[in-house]
């Protein structure tokens, strides 16, 4: 299992956009993928899930990736956060 | 009877905006027969044909189009989700029917969203509930019904967001196909009001059991700012309505858009200043001299091109020389085919050289003083001898000014992408009054039953076939018009630079 934090940089925190791009990498890797920003852990797979957690900017994500390819997962994963999901326009 | 009587609906207001006109239910037709218990493919195929219905909808607009790109992410996403699409596949391998497993899941989505206690997952809610709509067409193999050839006022249960900008956006040059939603779910902060504010599209919703209440036709009257309707409204509700504000298709970018009439090159710059939404009508005759020559061809190409250049990306109507000067009835118009065919080659092959210098402006190629579409033909035949090879093509226009055109339009339709209407022409032909001739002054009036015969027939032909049609001419500059001509299925007027409604501004 890999885990990694990582904090929401960008203005409009994970916003439904933001949350189908991350899905949609997430969607990506075999592994399962969990997040929680909390005490809440929702499918890191679910843009449902993800958008409940109503993680605004400045509050930290831990994503904890499980099964084959689990670290480059949670790699990819971390970097688009930090990044601030690059390439969405008023992320 | 007691349906038709004046009903007030109170709804919620998630879009503000007045509109008038005529209520069309958006329920899908063509149900099919749903798929069994446990058919777990039918909801596999019905997941792809909304997918697949997604992409076009935001590739087909470019990357202008944000909002919808954006929208087709976020539904792409919710179509791979464990807790949607995963939770409805578990109920089919249970058992459940697949129309039933979608709707399991999409209660208990929304259940979830609402239950976070935020208003924004709150108004997810609603969207989710709009994509289970959607899945469950795809299901029953229903279809959205088309929509009539006139501007209507929308009910539906939920529309998606892109589909609701695929019908309200207007097409090409046209008036919007929809001018205003009453939705029996939704409230102001789902994706459909929010993309509905942004354009313009006045919207009520929460109007519980509406579609079970109305008919196709009957007519109403939405206040989008009030989240307030009139069903059936009566001459004393009209009057309230109208007094409490304007209509938003009296705006030229719901209704009517205004297009500019211009005689030199040069106005095509200045009526983009002004806000027009075309060149509807650059008539080419002032570059003639009084003998009715033409300038040489290089000449020519100049003046066209500043005209075109001047519209990057928009449409620029130029009509062929007319020769008014020959009087109404004389060789005028397409007749050069017959009586300056060397002139009508030199003019095309001068559009083709100015279009070659423009090439991300539409030029459309207008004949004038038609009859027939045999002189379409004859001028498609001298594009073809004359056009330059690697100049973009022209679009076809017909200006309608003759009863002949207008009451045989259907062959000139055939042949052509876009219509404009010189009312001017149209009527003098109609009443026989040549409107050079004071003595007749009298017979030409804009208000004649005829004209409007011969327009109503122009304006549904054009709308039933979704070609922009322009109404250019004296009564197209006059406001009480407008909302007649727009009810006829036009979709824009030609008006003098000084008509247009930036003209007062300090930039014009």
């Amino acid at each position: 299992m890999t885990q990694v934090e990582v904090d929401i940089v960008n203005a409009l925190g994970l916003h439904l956009r933001a949350a189908a791009r991350f899905v949609e990498v997430a969607g990506g890797y075999p592994c399962a993928v969990k997040v929680s920003a909390g005490a809440h852990e929702v499918d890191g797979k679910s843009l449902l899930g993800l958008s409940s957690l109503l993680a605004r900017q400045g509050s930290t994500l831990h994503i904890r990736c499980d099964g084959p390819e689990e670290g480059e997962c949670a790699a990819a994963l971390r970097a688009l956060v930090a990044d601030g999901f690059p390439g969405i326009k008023s992320a | 009877m007691p349906h038709r009587q004046p009903t007030p609906l109170h709804g919620v207001a998630c879009a503000p905006g007045r509109a008038a006109g005529r209520l069309f239910r958006f329920v899908p037709v063509g149900v099919a027969r749903p798929p069994g218990p446990g058919e777990v493919e039918a909801l596999e195929r019905a997941v792809a044909e909304v997918r697949t219905a997604l992409a076009p909808a935001g590739e087909a607009r470019g990357s202008a189009d944000e909002d919808l790109t954006a929208l087709a992410d976020v539904q792409r996403g919710l179509l791979a989700d464990p807790l949607l699409i995963g939770r409805a596949r578990e109920a089919i391998q249970g058992g459940a029917s697949p129309v039933d497993a979608v709707e399991e899941a999409v209660v208990a989505a929304e259940a979830m969203l609402r239950g976070i206690g935020d208003p924004v997952m709150a108004a997810r809610a609603d969207d989710v509930r709009s994509l289970g709509d959607r899945l469950h067409a795809a299901l029953l193999g229903q279809l959205h019904p088309p929509l009539p050839p006139w501007p209507v006022i929308l009910c539906a249960r939920t529309i998606p967001a892109d589909v609701l900008l695929e019908l309200a956006v207007p097409r090409g040059a046209g008036p919007r196909p929809v001018r205003a939603l009453l939705l029996e779910r939704g409230g102001p902060l789902t994706h459909t009001a929010i993309l509905a504010r942004q354009r313009g599209l006045p919207v009520i919703g929460g109007l519980e059991g509406l579609l079970d209440r109305v008919r196709d036709g009957d007519a109403v009257l939405v206040d989008g700012d009030r989240g307030e309707a009139v069903l059936h409204p009566d001459r004393e509700a009209i009057r309230r309505f109208h007094e409490r504000g304007p209509l938003r298709t009296d705006r030229p970018a719901s209704a009517l858009q205004q297009w500019a009439n211009i005689d030199l090159p040069e106005d095509a710059a200045v009526a983009r200043r002004r806000g027009a939404a075309g060149i509807a009508l650059f008539r080419t005759d002032g570059l003639l001299d009084r003998r009715g020559a033409a300038p040489p061809v290089a000449a020519q190409a100049d003046a066209y091109a500043r005209a075109l250049q001047a519209w990057p990306h928009g449409t620029v109507v130029i009509r062929l020389f007319d020769d008014p000067g020959t009087g109404p009835l004389g060789p005028r118009g397409i007749r050069a085919l017959d009586h300056a065919p060397a002139r009508l080659g030199d003019q095309v092959e001068a559009l083709g050289r100015a279009a070659a210098r423009a090439p991300d402006t539409h030029l459309v190629l207008l004949a004038p003083m038609v009859t027939s579409p045999v002189e379409l033909d004859r001028l498609a035949a001298v594009v073809a001898a004359r056009w330059p090879a690697d100049s973009p093509p022209p679009i076809a226009g017909v200006m309608v000014e003759t009863p002949a055109a207008a009451l045989d339009l259907d062959p000139l339709l055939d042949r052509v992408a876009h219509v404009a209407v010189g009312t001017n022409d149209l009527l003098q032909l109609t009443v026989g009054a040549d409107r050079e001739d004071p003595a007749v002054a009298a017979l030409l009036d804009a208000e004649h039953p005829a004209l409007w015969t011969l327009l109503e027939r122009i304006g549904q032909r054009c709308a039933e076939r979704g070609i922009p049609a322009i109404v250019c001419g004296a009564l197209a500059a006059e406001p009480r018009h407008r909302a007649r001509l727009a009810s006829l299925g036009f979709t824009g007027v030609g008006v003098g630079l000084a008509d247009l409604p930036g003209s007062a501004s300090p930039q014009g």
